[in-house]
């Protein structure tokens, strides 16, 4: 608390309106329509780069025919259900405030966990669903994993950059989880395999990977900070 | 240019519904690219959050600088504005998070105070040694000394004029909590603002 501390505040500048107006001419903001649009162009972008490395590496032809198609269904919808209630959960609130930290830090924590637990659950009902596979370690899903997920967390990131004023670490992990749910799901179309060290290295690490990146990148992009140069 | 002089002392309703509403409707113009609603959210809000940094602030630089920044933030967030969205939470998020950051980028290098006329409102003036100036100055110091979460609250719902509702928002706790600390806070002006000798 300054001097000024419980004390009546000196009268307020005539000048400064005109300070501040020039200060947002000198850095023009794009109205929300505008920013809806590339929020849009940045989904779309995503979604076909993620298209892209899908189709590079064989599609569903390599790896997904021996489950039912159900099944692959049933995750990959789970997976793209887990990662909208993670968005909705990080960023979904009419408040321009963030979420609490528990509940941000929820999302982080329990967005890998559900994925696990749903792919796990869905590879238990096929007959061998949760055996190994033999030269199946994970590495490929882990590529995948990160080359389709990290378009979607730098555009999570870049959309809320400089917005976040109490949670900014915490929020970038969550919309890191968010970003490794979608990978989660290209790379479940891919990968037949339910056995639980192959998921924990190629399917769970991306998303890890992508929260830590979005914890370590949200402190320095999405906070909000004094600006000295002013 | 419609910025408010009198400060937030002397506007209790500065947060009050209807100008939050306004502000509100305005920040959600200015969203919708209406360049010149921005100039009618600066004389909705700049009085309280003008108070707001004034209270955490030591200097007149400093306390323009917080302002100016948390309104250029406001300004850059304008396309992520959600409609209907309370401006007032956001707006004193914002700056409270720009004053941590300035105290910890400056290492808390003392500033040039408020010259003193500055602080009592103007040139020395008798009537500020009346009862009610008396009163404001014993209120004023015993503010300063309620425990730091009382005082927080105290300046975001009295001050700021912030609901029970968005304070908790803010500092993210329960509504009661607020009431309650609220509660303490008032108890604690009440001791401190009777004159001496008076009873309870």
């Amino acid at each position: 608390m300054g001097e000024a501390d419980g004390r009546r505040p000196p009268p307020l500048r005539p000048g400064l309106l005109d300070e501040v107006l020039d200060a947002t001419r000198a850095e023009p903001s794009p109205p929300r329509s505008v920013v809806r649009r590339r929020a849009w162009g940045l989904v779309a972008l995503s979604a076909a780069l993620a298209v892209g490395v899908f189709a590079l590496y064989g599609g569903l032809r390599d790896g997904g025919a021996p489950r039912p198609a159900s099944v692959i269904a049933a995750t990959t919808l789970g997976a793209a259900g887990i990662a909208a209630i993670g968005l909705w959960l990080a960023t979904g609130q009419r408040s321009m405030l963030s979420r609490s930290a528990g509940v941000l830090g929820a999302t982080a924590v329990g967005v890998p966990v559900a994925l696990l637990a749903w792919k796990l659950g869905w590879s238990a009902t096929v007959a061998g669903g949760l055996d190994p596979w033999s030269g199946r370690v994970g590495w490929p899903c882990l590529q995948i994993g990160l080359a389709t997920g990290l378009t979607p967390a730098l555009a999570l990131l870049l959309v809320r950059r400089r917005s976040e004023p109490r949670h900014p670490r915490l929020l970038g992990a969550a919309l890191g989880a968010v970003a490794g749910a979608f990978a989660w799901g290209v790379t479940d179309l891919w990968c037949p395999v339910g056995h639980v060290p192959h998921l924990l290295l190629g399917h769970v690490l991306p998303v890890v990977v992508f929260i830590g990146l979005g914890a370590l990148l949200g402190g320095a992009c999405l906070a909000v900070r004094w600006s000295p140069a002013r | 240019m419609e910025s408010d002089d009198r400060g937030a002392y002397s506007e209790p309703l500065s947060g009050d519904a209807e100008r939050r509403r306004r502000a509100s409707h305005e920040m959600r113009a200015y969203a919708e690219g209406d360049d010149a609603a921005f100039s009618r959210l600066y004389a909705l809000v700049s009085p309280a959050l003008w108070g707001f940094v004034t209270r955490r602030l030591d200097c007149r630089a400093a306390a323009e600088d917080v302002m100016q920044q948390t309104l250029l933030h406001m300004h850059r967030a304008r396309g992520r504005y959600r409609p209907g969205a309370d401006v007032y939470p956001w707006m004193f998020t914002i700056a409270a998070r720009i004053v941590v950051d300035r105290h910890r980028s400056r290492g808390r290098r003392p500033e040039v105070a408020w010259p003193t006329e500055a602080l009592s409102g103007g040139e020395p003036d008798p009537e500020m040694r009346c009862a009610a100036g008396e009163l404001e100055a014993r209120l004023s110091s015993a503010v300063e000394h309620l425990p730091e979460r009382q005082r927080e609250v105290f300046t975001l719902v009295r001050t700021a004029g912030l609901s029970h509702r968005q304070a908790a928002e803010m500092l993210e706790t329960s509504e009661s909590a607020i009431k309650s600390l609220m509660h303490r806070a008032l108890a604690a002006l009440r001791r401190a603002c009777r004159a001496p000798g008076e009873g309870e």
